[in-house]
């Protein structure tokens, strides 16, 4: 009995450092960055000129956090641009940060926020991988791997 | 007796399964905005990538489906072009008449070389149309279609366009049927093409 509680407790601890260190691992995921958990990055396919990146950012903290900016090799310059529909008029724009509320998640998709790639330094062939790092106010920088799909 | 009886009650049972199929063929309710009436699209001729002519009243028989964009635009467009590009893998052999074309309102920076090479990524039998800035403002006009220019000083864009992100759709007629909005859906899209093939655009 007394080895069982013994075990529980170990289980317990370890469980609370899996929670606070480090967040499982998912594909286009990323582990960096405590509190921020990152989800199916994806980017569409693109021969050349610009492209976007897409992806689920999950806060699991308890503190609101906000994504200010991203980096990477893949394009001369990486932005965060959303999208306004007025009545099907479509107009991007870029933004300083993308809030993401504390224990809430922001989607990057389609047709809204996005993580814009301008002037690819690389085609983006379908079942291509490439970097991203991604700056949180809080979290600090957050390293995520983005597929290259023709969705 | 009772044998004819049963029979008979089949047979009625049948015909009231075909009308009500027949009525329910009759009654598809399209998905897209209608224009009611359909009026004859605007016609144009702009140029195609290979620097053929594209007269859209050349593609009677076909349903063409035009797109206002361009190649710069990263996010839109292209979820608007894949859209198009699912929409005719979804139709199978019915796609053969389905064209597709990206119209630019960008003709400044997409030279037919590129928006060739933008369309087919997502399409290999997609048009990608460009003409001079007075052809590309008039067709805008003809469809309604709002392009804006709009400097962004503090993106490495330097400018976006800001643009009417729809589908039209022009039945075998040549009709203008149908506008699809920006989040329309493919099952949606493809459903009411796939309407447009089967009965002929009547």
């Amino acid at each position: 009995m007394r080895r069982m509680v013994w075990m529980c407790l170990v289980f317990a601890a370890l469980a609370l450092t899996a929670c606070t260190t480090a967040v499982p691992v998912q594909n286009g995921g990323s582990t960096a960055g405590v509190g921020i958990s990152v989800a199916g990055s994806w980017a569409r396919g693109a021969d050349e000129g610009n492209g976007a990146a897409y992806m689920i950012i999950r806060n699991i903290g308890n503190q609101p956090d906000r994504l200010v900016s991203a980096a990477g090799d893949v394009a001369a310059a990486i932005e965060l641009h959303t999208v306004e529909n007025n009545n099907g008029v479509m107009a991007m724009r870029p933004v300083d940060s993308i809030d993401v509320p504390a224990g809430g998640q922001v989607e990057l998709k389609p047709g809204g926020y996005h993580v814009m790639l301008v002037g690819l330094n690389q085609p983006l062939a379908p079942g291509d991988r490439f970097a991203l790092t991604l700056q949180f106010e809080r979290a600090g920088p957050v390293e995520v791997i983005a597929e290259v799909r023709n969705q | 007796m009772a044998r004819f009886a049963l029979v008979y009650g089949r047979l009625l049972a049948l015909a009231a399964l075909v009308a009500l199929v027949l009525a329910g063929c009759s009654a598809y309710s399209y998905k897209g905005t209608v224009l009611e009436p359909p009026s004859p699209a605007p016609d144009f001729v702009l140029a195609d990538q290979n620097g053929e002519q594209f007269r859209l009243s050349e593609q009677r028989g076909n349903i063409v489906v035009l797109f206002f964009g361009f190649t710069n635009c990263p996010d839109v467009c292209p979820t608007a072009l894949a859209d198009a590009a699912a929409v005719r893998r979804q139709l199978g052999a019915d796609a053969e008449r389905v064209k597709v074309a990206l119209i630019t309102v960008d003709p400044e920076r997409d030279t037919p070389e590129r928006l060739g090479r933008y369309v087919q990524t997502f399409d290999p039998t997609f048009f990608g149309l460009s003409g001079t800035p007075a052809e590309i403002e008039a067709v805008s006009k003809a469809y309604g279609v709002s392009a804006t220019r709009r400097e962004l000083p503090e993106s490495a864009l330097k400018y976006t366009i800001d643009h009417s992100a729809f589908l039209y759709v022009i039945d075998q007629t040549g009709e203008w049927r149908l506008v699809f909005s920006p989040d329309a859906a493919v099952n949606d899209i493809a459903s009411d093409i796939r309407n447009l093939v089967t009965t002929g655009g009547s």
